[in-house]
């Protein structure tokens, strides 16, 4: 199996074999993520195709730091951002109630019984606000400084859109598995 | 709770980790040719100097070879064949008239012969000469003599070479044409265009530049324009004229919003200025909004992110990136040397030249229109460079060429001398075509 190195080295030079090996090698696990920060399979499909032509645009910039895995989801999840940015109208939700905060426990093995695709049905059922901003801090790792600047929105709104994005998959999680109570409540 | 883990986070982290879909089929036929449309500009690049440079070797080495040849033959033709010694009665015509012909780049060489007339016969078995009897027309006699007389010409020729048609009219020349280099021509114009690839070397590899050049991405921009040129010697000629150069810089990842003047409370002012390689991007349209996508340090703004919200005013979203287009007027002062003078003559190209910017824009594309955001502030108004180059010029006629000149400049100040930034030296690749004319 080619190393990416060579693949990426192809594709600067145009090979489109190369190119097109790059796609099909990152196309499933990069389209999972699409899924995961749109609300359709055509909005996904979209952010798919403009994510790919953005990583091949950029591929000389990649710097061979880091796995190139990484590198190639941050450009996606960007691209999925800046498709929300164009398609949603952000609202302020400062003055929305406090949602209260579900108490922290430990991971508790019994939601393993829960399947890759019943969480993706259940994340991609959230408003696009609080989807996009559970994706990015739960999922990516970004604080909400980060999302804050990201997303054009103040971290108390980051905040309150992350809570109320936990309290509504932990309920239908619970639905899902019988186990909302113990969910919510631990 | 926040900045803790979360037990549902956990749950859809570790459990979306490895998870995979296949895309639907055709998402790949949608890329590709967008990817191969947005390379092609590069790859023809690419190719055209690759082009050039296979060109010009394999030119130089054919016509290295060739005078090579030319250069055994004549002296060859200037030895006895018997005694070895020079023929001082061959004439300058009939050397030109075999070297200048390939059909007889063999074993010929000339010793006197009786006839005071260019004769041609058939050659026939054993002949030991051939006579060039039908006396043919010269071209560069004087008006009214149609032939070349009182010119001791016989060729010793070996029995294989009887059926030989040789046909000399094309290639006789008289003495006067081989030292004549025809008119005096001193003069030249030419009108020369090239599409230009931009880059720039970073002589103190700043970090603060390389980071901004990490979301810059330069485009394929144009240089063109009129060149006169004096022939100083046969070789050497000095060029100027003036030019019309390009440049365009693409500012990755900066969003730009229209429809910001309603909410403009700073009037009168810039209201972003955006930090590129290139210089600083004052923003004088109050109309536009930008947000950088992709780090927090390029732009500087009155408006703090958190206060105001392009998505919730309805701002009319442009583009994901700003263009940097910069123009300038080039005063080239080049020396030409001709390496190689025929009919496709070679020439080395090397000088100096001084710019003048002239035009400083920054735009966002929309639908191919051009919605102005701003312009460069800190550029230097003089740039210097130094160019060099081979130039190609195949002659269509006695006065008019087609040239082809691949040539490489490099700044020798950079476009700014912003702090961390002035260490760029831009350098430019371009293959200037055009026609040149010569009075």
């Amino acid at each position: 199996m080619p190393e990416i190195k060579d693949i990426i080295s192809g594709c600067l030079k145009g090979d489109r074999r190369d190119q097109e090996l790059l796609y099909r090698r990152h196309a499933a696990k990069l389209y999972a993520v699409c899924l995961q920060y749109s609300g359709n399979d055509e909005e996904a499909r979209d952010i798919l195709q403009e994510g790919f032509i953005k990583i091949f645009e950029n591929l000389a910039h990649y710097k061979h730091e880091g796995s190139f895995e990484g590198w190639v989801r941050r450009i996606m999840v960007n691209t999925a951002l800046e498709k929300y940015r164009s398609r949603h109208s952000l609202r302020r939700v400062d003055d929305i109630d406090q949602i209260p905060e579900p108490d922290a426990e430990p991971y508790n093995e019994d939601y393993a019984g829960l399947q890759a695709v019943d969480l993706m049905g259940i994340i991609r059922e959230l408003p696009p606000k609080y989807r996009m901003v559970f994706n990015l801090f739960a999922i990516e790792g970004y604080s909400h400084r980060e999302i804050s600047k990201m997303m054009n929105i103040s971290e108390g709104t980051s905040k309150s859109n992350l809570s109320r994005a936990r309290v509504i998959l932990q309920r239908r999680v619970g639905s899902f598995t019988g186990l909302g109570k113990k969910l919510s409540h631990g | 709770m926040d900045e803790r883990e979360a037990n549902i986070d956990l749950l859809f982290r570790k459990g979306l980790k490895d998870y995979e879909v296949l895309p639907p089929a055709g998402v790949w036929d949608k890329i590709s040719p967008v990817i191969r449309k947005r390379q092609r500009p590069y790859v023809i690049l690419r190719a055209a100097a690759m082009i050039a440079v296979i060109a010009t070797l394999s030119f130089l080495t054919t016509t290295w070879n060739s005078e090579f040849s030319d250069s055994v033959i004549s002296n060859a033709i200037q030895q006895d064949p018997i005694s070895g010694t020079p023929q001082s009665e061959v004439s300058d015509a009939v050397l030109l008239a075999v070297a200048g012909n390939n059909d007889v780049n063999k074993q010929f060489s000339a010793i006197n012969a009786p006839s005071p007339e260019i004769i041609v016969t058939d050659i026939t078995e054993n002949n030991s000469e051939i006579n060039l009897s039908n006396p043919l027309p010269v071209r560069g006699l004087p008006e009214g003599e149609t032939e070349v007389s009182h010119r001791n010409l016989v060729f010793p020729v070996s029995s294989d070479m009887n059926s030989m048609n040789i046909d000399y009219s094309p290639v006789l020349y008289t003495p006067a044409e081989l030292t004549s280099t025809g008119k005096k021509e001193k003069w030249s114009i030419a009108a020369l265009v090239s599409p230009t690839y931009i880059s720039s070397f970073n002589s103190a590899a700043s970090e603060a530049a390389s980071q901004i050049n990490d979301v810059e991405q330069p485009v394929i921009s144009y240089s063109g324009g009129i060149a006169l040129a004096y022939k100083v010697s046969k070789r050497l000629s000095v060029q100027s004229g003036l030019y019309y150069a390009s440049y365009g810089n693409e500012l990755s990842g900066i969003s730009s919003f229209g429809g910001f003047q309603t909410y403009d409370q700073v009037k009168g002012n810039s209201n972003f200025q955006v930090q590129t390689s290139n210089g600083t991007v004052y923003t004088n349209n109050a109309d536009v909004y930008l947000i950088d996508n992709l780090s927090d340090n390029r732009i500087a703004s009155y408006f703090d992110k958190g206060s105001f919200d392009p998505a919730k005013a309805s701002l009319e979203y442009l583009n994901n990136s700003l263009m940097q287009n910069l123009g300038y007027l080039e005063l080239p002062v080049i020396l030409r040397y001709k390496v190689i003078d025929r009919a496709f003559d070679f020439n080395i190209i090397g000088g100096v030249s001084s710019n003048l910017l002239v035009n400083n824009s920054v735009y966002a594309s929309v639908d191919g229109d051009r919605y102005h955001v701003g312009r460069t502030e800190g550029l230097n108004s003089v740039l210097f460079t130094s160019s060099l180059g081979m130039g190609m010029e195949y002659s269509i006629t006695n006065n008019l060429s087609f040239n082809l000149e691949p040539t490489f400049r490099y700044y020798l100040n950079s476009f700014n001398n912003l702090s961390g930034m002035s260490n760029l030296h831009p350098y430019t690749f371009g293959i200037f075509s055009g026609l040149s004319y010569k009075f």
